[in-house]
Formats: C-alpha cells, sequence, structure tokens
C-alpha cells in the first residue's frame, strides 16, 4: 500500500515523509551554514586593526549582516522544524489511514461472508419450515386415518400409525434443523453487527487521519505565509492566498449592496464607530509584522510572541511552533469562513451590542489585537473572564483545532450550531453526571452544543413509552432495528422503537451530543446463553436534553 | 563674550589607523562569505522546493515553494550585500595602500 491508495473512501495521504525530513535536514544545513558565516564576518570585524569613518561605517554595515543572519539562522531552524514536524504527522496519518484501510477490507469481507450466512440460514430455515409444514400434513392426514380405522390397530398392518409417527419424527428432526439455522442466523447478524461497527470504526480511523493531514497542512501554510494570512478590514475579503493554498473552500460572494457611505461596522455601534474604526486601524497593523508593536498588550502579545521563531520558547522547543501555526491556521480558516463574525471579534461586537462601554472602551485595543491575531479565540478567551459565561462564538468553533470533538459535535460545528465544550470522563464538573446520562454517551465523552437556530429532533419510543424523555437523534428513524441497532435500545428495557415524537429545538437550546455507547445485551437464547450474548454497540449519533422538554415543541405526533 | 560673536569649534578629524594587509585578507574573506551565502541561497531554494514536491498537494506545496522562493531571493541578495562589502573593503585597503606608497615615494 502507498501514499494515494484509496479503498472505500478512505485514502492514504499523499506526500513523502522521508523526502521532507531530508529536506528540514538541508534547512538545517543551510541554518548552520548562516551561523559560521556570521560568526566568520565578526571575526573579520574583530582582526581589521582598522579605526576611522570609513570603518565605523563598514562596522555598522556587517554588523546589520551578521543580525540578519542569526535572525535567519533561528528561523530556518523553526522552519525546518515545522517541515520536520509535518512530516511526523503525515507518516502517522498514512499509517492510520493504510491501517483504516487494512481494517475496511476485512470488515467488507466480514460483511459479505455474514450476509452469505444469514441468506443461507435464512434459505435452510425456510426448507425446515416446509419440511415441518409437510411433515404436519402427513401427520395430520395419518392421524385421521388412524382415527377412522380402528382397524389398522387392531388387526391391520399399522401403516397409519407409522406414517403418524414417522411424521412426528419428521417434524422433530425439521424443528431441530430450523433451530439451527435460526442459531446460526443470529450468529451471523451479530457478525455482521459488529462487522459494520468495525467497518464504520474503520472509516472514522481514516477520517482523523485525512483531518490530521488537512490541519497540518494548513499550518504547514500559515508557516510559510505567518500571519499575514488574514484579513485586513472587519468583515473584508478573507486572504484567499491563503485560502486557497490550505485547501478552505472560500465562501460564495455576498450580494451586491446598494452604496453605503459609510462600512457596516459603523453602521453597527452608531456613535461610537469613529472609534470603532479606529481601533481597527490600530488592529490592522498587526498583521504587517512588527512584533515589538505589540508590546505592553496583555495576553494577545504572548500568542504573538509565541509565534515568532525568535522567541526563546521557540529556539529551545522549535516543535512547538508547528503546533502554533497550526492553531493560526484554524484562525486563519475561520477568518475565511466567517469574515462577518471576525470582524465584530474585532470591534468587540458584543460588549458594545449589550451597552457594555466600560469593558469595550477598557479593553479596546489588546481585544483588537487579539482578535487579529487569533481570529476571535482571544477575544473570546479574555472576554470569557468578564462575561459570564457568554463565550463568544468564534472561540467554540477555532476550539476544535486544539481539542479533538466527538463525531455528533463535529456534525453540530457543520450544521452552524456551537459547540460550547467537549466533555471527557476527565473533566471535572461535568454537566451529566455518569448515572444520569453521561454513561450513555461512547466513553462518557461528549459535546456540549448551544443551538444557534430551530432543530428538529426525534425520539422513538414503544406504543406505552414515554414520547418526552432526555434521549433523541438528528436524524429521523429508519426503522425500528435500526435504531434499537444504533442507539443500543436493550430489549428488555421495553422501548420496542415502533413510535415517534418529533420536536423542534428553538435557538439558544443546550444539547448534549456524542455517539451512543454500548450497552450489555443478555444471552439472546437460553442456549446461547453466555456464549452468544454480546453487547449492543451503539454508536449511533445521540442527543440528551437535560431538564423539562415543553410540550409546545412537539410538532408530531 | 560680545553680542554676534560665535566661538568656532575647530573640526577634528578622527585618528585613522590602517592595517592594509589585514584589510586585504577581510576583504578576501567577507567576499568569501557573500559567495557562500550565495550558495546556501541557492541550497536553501533546492531544499525547500524539495519539501514543496513532497507535501503531497499541489496547493500547499506551492505555498511552501513560494516562501522558500522569496527566503532564497533574500538570502542571495543578503550574499551580494556581504560580497559587495567585502569588495568595498578591498577597495578601500588598495587605496590606502596606494596613499602610503605614494607618501613613501614622497
Amino acid at each position: 500500500m502507498s501514499a494515494g491508495d484509496v479503498y472505500g473512501g478512505i485514502e492514504v495521504p499523499e506526500g513523502d515523509p522521508d523526502e521532507l525530513e531530508a529536506a528540514a535536514g538541508r534547512v538545517r544545513a543551510t541554518a548552520g551554514t548562516l551561523e559560521r558565516v556570521a560568526g566568520t564576518l565578526t571575526g573579520v570585524l574583530g582582526g581589521l586593526g582598522w579605526a576611522g569613518p570609513a570603518s565605523v561605517a563598514h562596522t555598522d554595515l556587517t554588523g546589520s549582516h551578521v543580525s540578519m543572519l542569526g535572525l535567519a539562522t533561528q528561523a530556518l531552524d523553526g522552519k525546518a522544524a515545522v517541515i520536520s514536524d509535518y512530516a511526523g504527522v503525515l507518516r502517522t496519518a498514512q499509517r492510520q489511514s493504510e491501517r483504516a484501510i487494512a481494517d475496511a477490507r476485512d470488515a467488507d469481507r466480514r460483511i459479505r461472508e455474514a450476509e452469505g450466512e444469514i441468506r443461507d440460514a435464512e434459505a435452510a430455515q425456510r426448507s425446515a419450515q416446509g419440511r415441518i409444514d409437510a411433515a404436519q400434513i402427513a401427520k395430520s392426514a395419518a392421524d385421521n386415518r388412524l382415527a377412522a380405522s380402528v382397524i389398522d390397530v387392531v388387526a391391520g398392518d399399522h401403516a397409519a400409525a407409522a406414517a403418524s409417527a414417522a411424521a412426528t419424527d419428521e417434524i422433530r428432526a425439521a424443528q431441530g434443523d430450523l433451530d439451527q439455522a435460526q442459531a446460526k442466523e443470529r450468529r451471523a447478524r451479530i457478525a455482521l453487527r459488529q462487522a459494520r461497527e468495525d467497518r464504520r470504526a474503520a472509516a472514522q480511523l481514516g477520517e482523523r487521519a485525512a483531518d490530521d493531514v488537512r490541519l497540518a497542512r494548513a499550518g504547514l501554510v500559515a508557516a510559510a505565509q505567518d500571519v499575514g494570512l488574514l484579513p485586513r478590514e472587519p468583515g473584508g475579503p478573507a486572504s484567499a492566498s491563503f485560502a486557497s493554498a490550505a485547501g478552505i473552500a472560500l465562501p460564495p460572494p455576498p450580494k451586491p449592496k446598494e452604496k453605503e457611505d459609510k462600512p457596516w461596522y459603523e453602521d453597527a455601534v452608531g456613535a461610537v464607530g469613529d472609534a470603532a474604526s479606529w481601533t481597527w486601524d490600530q488592529a490592522k497593523q498587526v498583521p504587517g509584522g512588527a512584533w515589538e508593536g505589540t508590546k505592553g498588550l496583555p495576553n494577545g502579545v504572548v500568542f504573538i510572541s509565541q509565534l515568532n521563531p525568535m522567541s526563546p520558547d521557540n529556539v529551545v522547543h522549535p516543535g512547538r511552533t508547528f503546533d502554533r501555526y497550526k492553531q493560526l491556521a484554524g484562525a486563519g480558516k475561520f477568518a475565511v469562513e466567517h469574515p462577518g463574525e471576525f470582524g465584530k471579534q474585532v470591534i468587540n461586537y458584543e460588549d458594545l451590542a449589550n451597552g457594555r462601554y466600560g469593558e469595550w472602551a477598557g479593553n479596546l485595543l489588546p481585544d483588537a489585537v487579539l482578535a487579529v491575531t487569533t481570529a476571535g479565540a482571544g477575544t473570546a478567551a479574555s472576554r470569557a473572564a468578564r462575561i459570564s459565561g457568554d463565550v463568544a462564538d468564534a472561540a467554540t468553533v477555532v476550539r476544535r483545532v486544539d481539542r479533538p470533538l466527538t463525531e455528533a459535535g463535529e456534525s453540530a460545528v457543520t450544521r452552524g450550531d456551537d459547540v460550547v465544550r467537549h466533555w471527557t470522563p476527565l473533566d471535572d464538573n461535568r454537566p451529566l453526571a455518569e448515572d444520569r446520562g453521561g454513561n450513555t454517551f461512547r466513553s462518557s465523552t461528549y459535546d456540549e452544543v448551544r443551538t444557534t437556530a430551530t432543530r428538529r429532533l426525534y425520539r422513538v419510543h414503544s406504543a406505552d413509552g414515554s414520547p418526552l424523555g432526555p434521549f433523541w437523534t438528528h436524524q429521523p428513524p429508519a426503522g425500528p432495528t435500526q435504531s434499537i441497532l444504533d442507539n443500543a435500545l436493550v430489549p428488555q428495557w421495553g422501548n420496542d422503537a415502533t413510535h415517534v415524537t418529533v420536536v423542534d429545538v428553538p435557538p439558544g437550546t443546550t444539547l448534549y451530543e456524542g455517539q451512543a455507547g454500548p450497552q450489555p445485551l443478555p444471552g439472546l437464547d437460553p442456549a446461547d446463553a453466555g456464549r452468544y450474548a454480546a453487547d449492543l454497540q451503539g454508536g449511533g449519533p445521540q442527543v440528551f436534553i437535560k431538564g423539562h422538554i415543553p410540550k409546545e415543541w412537539i410538532v408530531h405526533p | 563674550m560680545p553680542v554676534g560673536v560665535r566661538r568656532v569649534q575647530p573640526i577634528r578629524m578622527p585618528r585613522i589607523e590602517v592595517d592594509v594587509q589585514a584589510l586585504a585578507a577581510g576583504a578576501a574573506r567577507q567576499t568569501a562569505s557573500g559567495g557562500e551565502l550565495t550558495g546556501a541561497a541557492g541550497e536553501l531554494h533546492a531544499a525547500v522546493a524539495q519539501a514543496a514536491a513532497a507535501v503531497g498537494a499541489a496547493h500547499a506545496g506551492g505555498a511552501v515553494g513560494d516562501w522558500g522562493g522569496s527566503w532564497g531571493r533574500s538570502l542571495a541578495a543578503l550574499g551580494q550585500a556581504t560580497a559587495q562589502t567585502g569588495a568595498n573593503l578591498g577597495t578601500a585597503g588598495d587605496a590606502y595602500r596606494r596613499t602610503d606608497d605614494s607618501q613613501m615615494r614622497r
């Protein structure tokens, strides 16, 4: 298997980690050359034995060259580390994809085998059932003959009795075959379910590997383009070159508007528009470059200096630079995809819109700098400390760059909802107690989602079940069996998933979303107990609504 | 001091000390360093081109290649500037030497 191989929607990412490592080594060697030349030039200056006006000019010029070489040496070391780190991500992703393809092939083979076994078992059951039916008819006929003819019993050849006994034996034998065929079908269905689950897991592994490479490539592009990748004005065009290089699809261009005298953000803030303009004028200077220009500002400058390859931390730990570029790439991606929201972050629109003028004015420039450099993530983080719980939207989307979400959480982001937080068993103060919903998610891991628009949810239940419980799905149910399998509804719970409740959840509602976790399944057949008992794997996307669900939300029935 | 009279400070030329042989040697090393930088620029350009080709995505590879191109050009320019500075140093050394020679002949 090699880079570029594709199977069942899983692709081994293209690229050559060995070549990248070799190239990184050459860049490092070049940095070494620069360092050595800088030393030579310093030695030249020290050995000239020359004093006078021309000597001063020569020393100044050569000294500036030495300084540039020093900076370039460290910058190249940082870039080499980025290339090397990308090679590492690519190598890991290629291995994961290859494993995913192998797993998928194996799962597909097992699916085909299980489906074949199910077909065989069903045919065997039909055959056995046919034999039972035929034997029952024969037995019925023999019994009738037996009842009608006493002579057969007393003086006859006992043919009717023998026929009846033979029919009984045949019924017993056919019933045995039927039981065996049914057991075989059950085993095959369990194997099929497991194989499908493994196929799904293989696809997820492949998708995760592809995501890792996509993000790493965006980080690589960010490292190549630095912070100049961000838009230069609020709501303005995002950096098309970054979007193109990072493989980010640009949103469709907005419809042309009537000509306005003022930019949109001045309308938004009314009387304070001039100040907003001023803020932007200050902030937009930042991407242009001078690291020194942001000294004295809290928080934002930390991020900026961390990106600076000359930062002592980056010199000591060059590998961290790549992670920061990936973060910047995530910010750039957000700015590309949500230019309007990015602009609002820059002028601290949330504070203005809510009349928090004091906070707005007091944090104006730091917020603007943060917004430009982190495309909203930094502003949201700092603002969250001032505004209780009202974490701004951009940060939640950008956060997924740093922290993985569940598949359901990723879907929420794609849908346009906000992911407020990713919760794992390692977190304190989890909103769902383990015995109150938390452990119904796979690995007790879920995402806290806040809806941004009305969302339609579905809940399956039995005829006498509860139509308004905590468990829901975004997808309409495809049938009881699918619901039972996807949501791991153990039969003993009594939910046969034959009825559906549909609700429309309003914007601003908190949902907890993740994959349904497995549930222990008691033995399917007393004879098979302990042998074929298995877990219902679940794995379908599950939504948990905590607390009361108003009846006004019900759309159906 | 009467009104309208200014004290004129005498113009003092800084002291000049020159070791022309050291200047010539330094010029040679500085010029050679410029050549090394020019070579390093080519090597850097080639190395980044190698990385760009191995990225695995044309668009991202293009961005990396562009970066390598701009750094290569900058480094080449620095190499030229260094070599030129070395040449200037050599010219200065020659000038000092010619001056000394002409004074000695007098």
